[in-house]
C-alpha cells in the first residue's frame, strides 16, 4: 500500500512553528535559571519531536540537525554535559538554525548559512575535540541460500510482552513455503504447575526462501531476548549476496502554492469551540423546524409562532456568526513568545540592562492579525531599547534604577484589543518634535497644535528618514512603518510620553479583520463604507475652503490644513451624484499620518458589517478592501483609504508632470 | 471485525500519521496524547495494539507500557513503541517494560505496516 504523506506537511510545519515557540521560551528560563530541568525536558522533547517528524517527510537536513542538537540535548539533560552559559547560546543559535532549516523545507529557500558552524559546535560540544566518527553498519557476512532449517524456543515470559509465537509462523509464510513445521510440546509441565500466560513450547521450521540469515533474524527481532534461536541454510550456495533494497531517499518536492498558502491554510482550534458551534447549529435547525411547522400550517393562526420562530433563528444565527468568528481566535502567546529572546539579544547589544515584563499573552485575536502585529510590535521594542531606554550610568544620574522595565501588555476593550509597549526611559521631547517638524516643513510655525498632534508627527514618514532624529527625542526610527502596518489591520497607533518617566506607544486592533466598524455614506444611488476608525469628522464645506493647487489638483483649506478632495462620484464613475462640493458632504478620513477629504452626497450611518474580499469572487479592485452586503441585499464597496491616497499622491504628480 | 488501534504521542503530526495509516489499513483507531490520556481514552476498551512514544510529558511511554502490562485487558496486547533511538539501551528498557516490539522513527507508512503484520494477530 502507497501511502501518501504530503496532505500531513502543513501540520507538520505548524506543528514546528509551535516547537520553536516553545524552543524559545523555555531557553529563556534557561537563561535566568539553568538548573531548571523541566524546562530542559521541554525543550528536548520539542527538538525530539521535530525531528521525529523531519524524518518521516523526508526532510533529510531538519531531521539531521535535530539529531546533533537533540544528541547535546540530552547530554545536557542527563548531566553528562554541563547547563551552562555556553550551551544556552549555543542552543539558541541552533535554534535559528532550525528555523532556517524549517523554512528551507517548507519553501525551497537557501539553507541557513550558520549551519556547517552551528553543527561543528554541537558535535564538538558533544565529542570534545575528537571528530565524530559515525558508526558505519558493518555489511554482515551474508550467506545466501534457498533452504532453510530454523529452530526457536521463544522465552517463557514471550507472551506477557504482547507477543504471539504463531505469528512468527505466519511471517515465515510471508518470505516463502513453508514444507515442514513441528511443535516441541516436551516442555510443558504438569497441569498443577502450568502458568497459561508462559509459553512452554518450541518450534521447527523448514523453509524454502531466497534469503540470508540475516534477513531470517529479523524475523525474531522483538523476540530474540531470551530465546533459542538457530538459522541453519540446509543447501548453501554461493550465490552472490542480494543486498535489500534500500529504501530511495525520498526526494524533496516544493510546492509554492502550499508554502504562500501555509500562514493561513490551517488553525488548530479548541474543542470547546468547536462544541459550541455544533451546539449552536443544533439550535438554528430546530429554530428552521419551527418555522417550517408554521408555515405548513399556515392557516391557523401563525402569527405568533412564526414570530417566535424568526426571533430564535435571529438569535441563533448572531451567536452563530460570532462564534464562526471565534474559531479564527487564537491568543497572542505566540508573537509575545519571541519578545524575550529579542529583549535579551538587543540589552546586551546596546549595553542596557532591560527587564521585560509581559501580560495578557492569552488575549485572543484573528489569527492573520496575530501573524502580522508580530514586526509593528518588534519594531517598537527595538525603537524603545535603541532610544527611549538610557544607559545605565545616564538612568543614575537621573536617580533611575539601572535596571530599566519594558513592558507589553495585552488586553480586551470592548470590541478591540489594546496591546501596550511602555518604557520607563526618557520620554519624548515634544517640543524638539515640534521644532524639528518646523524645520521640516511639517507643520507651519505658527499653527496651533496640541501635544497629541505634534507627537502624532513622528509617525510621518518624512519625519522618520531624517538623519538626526535619534539626537532630538530618540524616537522616529521607522515609526511610520508600524502605523501603516497597524492601520492595514483596521488599527491605529497612539503615543503618550513623560519626559524622564518613559513612553507608552499603544496599539488598538480590533478582534477580527472579518467584522469592521464601519460608516456608510451614499454617493448616487450608490453606497460606500469606510472604516470608522480612520473617520476624522464630516462637514459640508464653504465655498472659500475649496481651492484649486496646479501640484495637487483640488484642495480643501479646513483650520489651516489642506488636503485632496477625492470625487468618489467621479472615481467608480457614478452619473447620478451630487457634484458640487459646497451641496453636498465632505467625509475627512486619516491615512498615513495625512487627510483625505471625500466627496459624498449623504452621510448614512455606522453600522457593523461583514467584510467579503472581492478577489475572492472576483478580482482585485484599486481603493477597495472589500465589499459588503447591506441589510436590503445591495452590495457597498468598503473603500480602503490608504490605497485612495496613494492614488491621489499618484494623479498629482501626474499632474504635475502634465504641468 | 475491524481492528482498533490505540496511539499515544504528544505530537499531532505524528498522530495524525500514523492514525491515517491504520485508518487506511482498515483500522478504528483510539488517541492518546500522553500517557495518562491514553490509559483514561482506553478505559475498559479492548484494543488490537497499542503503539506509543516513549518521550510524552506528564506520563511517558516506559510508565504507559507498565501499566498496560499491569492491566488485565491489556496484559498481551501487542505494545509497539516509537524510538529514535536505534541504540539498544531503550530498546531493552522497553522490552523490560513489556513492550512487545519497536519501530526506529523515521518511518513511512509502509514500514510501520510491516511492523504491524509481525504482532497483531
Amino acid at each position: 500500500m502507497k501511502i501518501d504523506l504530503e496532505q500531513f506537511k502543513p501540520a507538520f510545519f505548524e506543528e514546528s512553528e509551535e516547537h520553536l515557540a516553545t524552543l524559545e521560551r523555555e531557553l529563556m528560563k534557561l537563561v535566568s535559571d539553568a538548573s531548571d530541568r523541566e524546562a530542559m525536558n521541554s525543550i528536548f522533547r520539542a527538538v525530539h519531536s521535530v525531528k521525529g517528524g523531519s524524518g518521516t517527510f523526508g526532510f533529510t537536513e531538519v531531521a539531521s540537525f535535530t539529531h546533533s542538537f537533540e544528541s547535546v540535548l540530552d547530554a545536557a539533560r542527563e548531566g553528562r554535559l554541563p547547563t551552562n552559559g555556553a550551551l544556552v547560546d549555543l542552543s539558541l543559535k541552533a535554534m535559528d538554525v532550525l528555523r532556517g532549516l524549517l523554512e528551507a523545507a517548507r519553501t525551497g529557500s537557501a539553507l541557513p548559512e550558520q549551519m556547517p558552524d552551528v553543527l561543528r559546535a554541537l558535535d564538538a560540544l558533544l565529542h570534545g575535540d575528537a571528530t565524530a566518527a559515525a558508526a558505519t553498519p558493518t555489511p554482515a557476512a551474508l550467506s545466501t541460500a534457498t533452504k532453510w532449517l530454523i529452530k526457536f524456543r521463544p522465552a517463557e515470559g514471550i507472551l506477557r510482552t504482547g507477543m504471539d509465537p504463531a505469528l512468527i509462523t505466519r511471517e515465515f509464510e510471508s518470505l516463502g513455503t513453508l514444507t515442514r513445521i513441528s511443535c516441541d510440546r516436551s516442555r510443558i509441565p504438569v497441569l498443577k504447575d502450568l502458568d497459561p500466560i508462559n509459553c512452554h513450547l518450541a518450534w521447527e521450521y523448514e523453509l524454502e526462501a531466497v534469503s540470508t540469515a540475516e534477513a531470517l533474524r529479523d524475523v525474531f527481532a522483538f523476540v530474540e531476548d531470551g530465546a533459542e534461536i538457530t538459522i541453519q541454510p540446509l543447501n548453501a550456495r554461493a550465490v552472490p549476496a542480494v543486498n535489500a533494497v534500500a529504501t530511495p531517499q525520498r526526494a524533496r518536492t516544493i510546492d509554492p502554492h502550499a508554502a504562500a498558502a501555509h500562514s493561513a491554510s490551517s488553525i488548530r482550534v479548541p474543542i470547546a469551540k468547536v462544541d459550541r458551534l455544533i451546539n449552536l447549529v443544533g439550535e438554528i435547525v430546530i429554530a428552521q423546524s419551527m418555522l417550517e411547522d408554521a408555515v405548513r400550517t399556515a392557516q391557523q393562526s401563525t402569527e405568533n409562532k412564526l414570530s417566535d420562530a424568526l426571533t430564535q433563528l435571529v438569535r441563533g444565527t448572531r451567536d452563530l456568526q460570532e462564534q464562526v468568528m471565534g474559531i479564527r481566535m487564537v491568543p497572542l502567546a505566540s508573537t509575545f513568545g519571541r519578545f524575550p529572546r529579542l529583549v535579551r539579544d538587543l540589552s546586551l547589544a546596546c549595553n542596557k540592562h532591560v527587564r521585560l515584563e509581559t501580560t495578557g499573552e492569552e488575549t485572543e485575536l484573528d489569527k492573520h492579525v496575530v501573524e502580522l502585529i508580530g514586526d509593528p510590535l518588534v519594531h517598537l521594542i527595538r525603537n524603545s531599547l535603541d532610544h527611549g531606554i538610557e544607559a545605565p550610568d545616564e538612568r543614575r544620574a537621573a536617580g533611575k534604577p539601572e535596571e530599566s522595565v519594558l513592558s507589553i501588555t495585552a488586553e480586551t476593550r470592548g470590541g478591540s484589543v489594546v496591546i501596550e509597549v511602555r518604557d520607563d526611559g526618557r520620554g519624548i521631547d515634544v517640543e524638539r518634535v515640534r521644532r524639528k517638524a518646523e524645520r521640516d516643513g511639517l507643520v507651519q510655525p505658527d499653527a496651533i497644535l496640541s501635544e497629541d498632534e505634534i507627537l502624532s508627527l513622528v509617525f510621518r514618514p518624512a519625519f522618520s528618514t531624517a538623519d538626526h532624529v535619534t539626537d532630538i527625542s530618540g524616537r522616529g526610527v521607522g515609526l511610520d512603518v508600524v502605523k501603516r502596518n497597524v492601520e492595514a489591520l483596521n488599527g491605529s497607533v497612539s503615543i503618550s510620553t513623560r519626559r524622564g518617566i518613559g513612553t507608552t506607544f499603544r496599539i488598538r486592533l480590533p478582534l477580527t479583520l472579518a467584522i469592521l466598524d464601519g460608516l456608510s455614506f451614499r454617493v448616487g444611488d450608490q453606497v460606500f463604507i469606510t472604516s470608522l476608525l480612520s473617520v476624522v469628522r464630516s462637514l459640508r464645506p464653504s465655498r472659500e475652503t475649496l481651492r484649486h493647487i496646479l501640484r495637487e489638483g483640488e484642495v480643501l483649506a479646513i483650520e489651516s490644513e489642506t488636503m485632496p478632495l477625492v470625487r468618489l462620484h467621479r472615481l467608480f464613475g457614478i452619473d447620478s451624484a451630487n457634484e458640487d462640493p459646497v451641496q453636498g458632504i465632505v467625509v475627512v478620513v486619516e491615512h498615513d499620518g495625512g487627510r483625505l477629504a471625500l466627496l459624498v452626497d449623504e452621510v448614512l450611518g455606522q453600522q457593523q458589517v461583514v467584510v467579503k474580499r472581492l478577489e475572492e469572487h472576483w478580482t482585485r479592485v484599486e481603493s477597495v478592501m472589500g465589499a459588503t452586503i447591506l441589510g436590503d441585499g445591495r452590495v457597498a464597496l468598503i473603500l480602503d483609504t490608504q490605497a485612495l491616497a496613494r492614488r491621489c499622491r499618484g494623479e498629482s504628480a501626474t499632474a504635475q508632470h502634465a504641468a | 471485525m475491524s481492528r482498533t488501534a490505540l496511539i499515544v504521542d504528544d505530537s499531532v503530526t505524528m498522530r495524525q500519521m500514523v492514525s491515517f495509516t491504520l485508518k487506511e489499513a482498515g483500522y478504528t483507531v483510539l488517541e492518546g496524547e500522553n500517557g495518562e490520556d491514553a490509559l483514561k481514552k482506553l478505559g475498559a476498551t479492548r484494543v488490537d495494539i497499542v503503539i506509543t512514544d516513549l518521550n510524552m510529558p506528564v506520563m511517558d511511554g516506559m510508565t504507559l507500557i507498565r501499566n498496560l502490562r499491569a492491566l488485565p485487558t491489556t496484559r498481551t496486547t501487542p505494545v509497539l513503541m516509537l524510538t529514535t533511538e536505534s541504540q539498544d539501551s531503550k530498546k531493552q528498557e522497553g522490552k523490560a517494560a513489556g513492550a512487545t516490539g519497536w519501530i526506529v522513527k523515521p518511518f513511512h507508512p509502509e514500514q510501520l505496516l510491516k511492523v504491524l503484520a509481525k504482532v497483531v494477530p
